[in-house]
């Protein structure tokens, strides 16, 4: 895996030498790149090989590797990314980076799954954020290589064609799992829920969470033919839910088990032998925030941390992940 | 791997939620768990056969991949 955080003087030498690039940083060091073959999302937190770490001056670069088919960056509109999926390459897989916060980052939550073609081919990526103290006064912005500016609600995506010998998988290590309390499922899909069925009786959620003391750090979970799905709580109104990910009608959700040490617990369900197979990965800001990942390892993984994942769709609180490996 | 005509029982099966077979490729799991979604909202005929076509384009298209068959596999062994 050839991803890791670089001064950008580095990042520019890659640039220019004609490497194909993923990067993530923070927006003023984005600008200063010079056009060439990358895409970029912003954001300020990192996992490196050293640990977690926050940095305004550093750029985590992906670099493609030399005998990739083809490529080609896309920047998609939100009527325009349903696309996504048929504009991937026949054997290959595509990276997509959308700002946070904006409309496409809602719409592509909500309809990836209805996207033509959905998950016929591999989508990886992830929602690029800001520095947590300037959520609100900041707007993450995503960038192609070529337009200095970036973009506040396109999303950007680089699809690569690959030799017939490679394959690629994309997978997740999520430590979180249902808990033992009660079933909960909910009347429509939506960012946020007014009622609840709570093994099958229709409450309020946001006194269903008031009145059982639920630790809001901990997701939802709903259990996806064996690998878990979550859903991160945003904030509890006095009458609504918000999620940073839809919750879906028909799911059955459960409030996830709380941990002990996400490190320890990473480590156990991280699957042996990924090493070098390992392409990209990313890990959401809220694994980062609650199990405190500011100078941890987390063995083997290092990229982004970020404000949503993706894998196919939008995933929460989740480290997402993709290998090329010999077919 | 000959690919089930569409007529295959086991497609609906697996989309009903009837077969619970266990998958190894997290797209198999993403699309399924959303054909399903799909599938409930409107359970009728036609909405069965355009689940069962895109299922079964998945894994036509996916015929080179180890994984991929291995789920397809279990899905007409279950």
């Amino acid at each position: 895996m050839d991803a890791q955080l670089y001064e950008t003087e580095h990042i520019q030498k890659l640039i220019t030498s004609g490497k194909k690039l993923i990067l993530a940083g923070d927006e003023a060091v984005l600008k200063k790149l010079p056009r060439g073959n990358w895409i970029a999302g912003t954001i300020p937190y990192f996992m490196d090989k050293d640990g977690g770490k926050f940095s305004k001056e550093m750029i985590y670069a992906t670099v493609l590797p030399d005998y990739i088919y083809e490529y080609n960056i896309v920047v998609y509109n939100q009527e325009q990314l349903q696309n996504v999926y048929k504009d991937a390459y026949t054997n290959g897989f595509s990276v997509i980076i959308l700002p946070g916060s904006s409309d496409i980052h809602y719409s592509f939550s909500l309809n990836s799954p209805k996207y033509p073609n959905f998950a016929v081919r591999p989508l990886v990526g992830w929602v690029a954020g800001t520095d947590l103290d300037e959520v609100g006064m900041k707007e993450p912005k995503v960038f192609d290589g070529v337009d200095p500016m970036g973009f506040e609600d396109s999303a950007v995506v680089m699809h690569v064609g690959l030799p017939p010998s490679k394959v690629v998988d994309i997978d997740i290590v999520n430590i979180f799992e249902p808990g033992d309390g009660d079933e909960l499922r909910f009347p429509v899909d939506g960012f946020f829920a007014k009622d609840v069925i709570v093994n099958g009786e229709r409450k309020n959620f946001a006194e269903y969470i008031r009145e059982n003391n639920i630790d809001t750090k901990l997701p939802l979970v709903a259990d996806t033919y064996g690998t878990m799905v979550n859903t991160s709580f945003q904030r509890v109104e006095e009458h609504r839910v918000f999620f940073y990910a839809p919750v879906f009608a028909d799911t059955t959700y459960r409030i996830a088990k709380p941990f002990n040490d996400y490190v320890q617990e990473f480590e156990q369900m991280t699957p042996d032998g990924l090493g070098e197979k390992t392409f990209f990965s990313c890990n959401c800001i809220l694994n980062y925030l609650y199990a405190e990942l500011e100078g941890k390892q987390t063995i083997g993984f290092t990229g982004p941390v970020t404000f949503g994942e993706v894998a196919y769709q939008l995933l929460n609180q989740t480290m997402v992940y993709l290998t090329i490996d010999e077919n | 791997m000959m690919l089930p005509a569409e007529s295959h029982p086991k497609w609906a099966a697996v989309i009903t939620g009837e077969l619970k077979p266990e998958f190894k490729y997290l797209a198999t799991k993403m699309l399924l768990r959303n054909l399903r979604h799909v599938y409930k909202a409107y359970p009728t005929r036609e909405r069965m056969s355009e689940c069962i076509i895109k299922l079964r384009f998945f894994f036509e298209e996916n015929s080179s991949n180890k994984k991929v068959l291995s789920d397809l596999r279990s899905i007409i062994k279950a």
